[in-house]
């Protein structure tokens, strides 16, 4: 495949993760256009791209960086992790959009830190050390905060569950 | 080579649950595992989390992918220049600052109704976002650096259509690394960009303007922070990051900037 066409094949992915960091179509939209405008320039100029999903994700979480206060404050004050949930498609069952809607609100409730390396790892399938390269962190400092962000996850999504196999039984 | 029965680590854990470890250990850990059913629970409740977050997320993967990330489209436009890129970029960030300085209003900032007052909210907002795109740039904040003061006072001179100095804040503890002219909504602008001992750093914004004078007016987007102002048909913002203290070297700048004052 050309490198054009890797970059065109990461697009879906990227379009994954930046709504996985904002929670906002549109303003993840945004993030991906200037990704990429990032990348056409420095096609030329990066030293050798060995592997351009990588490549891709480290330029957009540097902008993430670089940009994520103002975003965030936007999104405090437009809409918070009712209005993320809206956008997520879900099906007629309404266990199943109480669940995602949980989901939601637990990711909501992370830390950044913790939401780029569980998103990274687990929905992206990045290696460690690719998530490592791409957050500009030791090895190590993933998997900490891959581990935190899993039981933080795990104490919110057991919290709400509760009640709902109460009422199962 | 490894010792299978070393103790399991919580990295091999996490490898575990994501289906990362080389079949020997994976059994090792297997093993471990039948034995500790509650840590067996924290694993399944680990991959239940990652199948669900996928799903939830999956539907980026499905939709189509909009025509504002058509990558022809974005090369067509990179080629088509520079200037309409910085546009694009600047335009974007300006857009975050019109809706953050919405906020501020709405929270009891004050942007007054009169044409000057909006004028000078603008100013702000462009030196704002001049700062935060170039100014605090790592790479690449300026064009031409101190070594070529004459050549960068001369372009600027050239494109604002008007004689322009470059105010000295070394007293202030602030160097000039050097500037560059930029294409605005409404004409063209330029940057001064300084530093100081820290790498702390600040911009001062050059824009010519229809109003003659406005006062000062702070002006505050995201992290950047600063004054703007209009002297003789010339704005002036002077921006920095955080909360350094400006007011002083905004009064140093617009002195030098007129020296009949």
């Amino acid at each position: 495949m050309t490198l054009m066409g890797e970059i065109e094949a990461s697009i879906p992915a990227l379009r994954r993760y930046a709504w996985g960091l904002l929670r906002n179509g549109h303003d993840a939209d945004d993030l991906v256009q200037d990704c990429l405008v990032r990348a056409l320039d420095r096609l030329t100029t990066d030293a050798a791209i060995s592997a351009v999903r990588p490549w891709l994700f480290t330029i957009m979480h540097n902008l993430f960086v670089s940009r994520w206060r103002t975003l965030r404050r936007r999104r405090d004050i437009v809409g918070g992790d009712a209005e993320a949930a809206a956008e997520v498609p879900v099906g007629p069952d309404q266990e199943g959009a109480l669940v995602m809607r949980d989901l939601l609100a637990g990711l909501e409730l992370l830390s950044d830190d913790q939401r780029q390396a569980l998103l990274l790892v687990t929905v992206e399938g990045l290696e460690y050390r690719e998530v490592a390269a791409i957050l500009g962190i030791p090895v190590g400092t993933v998997m900490s905060r891959l581990s935190r962000a899993r039981d933080n996850l795990q104490v919110h999504m057991d919290g709400r569950r509760r009640p709902s196999l109460r009422r199962v039984k | 080579m490894t010792d299978l029965n070393r103790p399991v680590q919580e990295d091999e854990l996490h490898a575990y649950a994501d289906d990362r470890l080389d079949p020997a250990r994976r059994a090792e850990v297997e093993r471990h595992l039948r034995s500790n059913p509650a840590l067996q629970r924290r694993i399944d409740g680990w991959r239940q989390q990652a199948e669900a977050l996928r799903g939830a997320l999956a539907f980026r993967l499905q939709e189509p992918v909009p025509a504002s990330l058509n990558l022809g489209r974005l090369l067509e436009q990179r080629i088509t220049g520079r200037q309409w890129r910085l546009f694009a970029t600047r335009w974007r960030v300006a857009a975050a600052m019109v809706l953050m300085l919405g906020v501020g209003a709405a929270a009891g900032w004050t942007v007054r109704g009169t044409q000057r007052m909006g004028e000078v909210t603008r100013l702000g907002m462009e030196a704002a976002a001049a700062h935060t795109v170039f100014g605090a740039d790592p790479a690449h904040p300026i064009e031409l650096g101190p070594d070529h003061e004459a050549e960068l006072v001369a372009w600027i001179g050239r494109e604002l259509h008007r004689p322009v100095q470059v105010p000295d804040l070394r007293a202030q503890g602030y160097r000039l690394m050097g500037g560059r002219v930029l294409s605005t909504i409404i004409g063209p602008a330029a940057m001064l960009v300084y530093d100081d001992a820290q790498g702390g750093r600040i911009t001062v914004f050059l824009q010519p303007m229809r109003s003659d004078v406005a006062p000062m007016q702070p002006v505050r987007s995201g992290a950047a922070n600063g004054y703007a102002w209009i002297d003789a048909h010339m704005g002036y913002g002077v921006i920095s990051d955080g909360d350094a203290p400006v007011h002083g070297l905004a009064d140093r700048v617009r002195q030098a900037m007129i020296p009949e004052h």
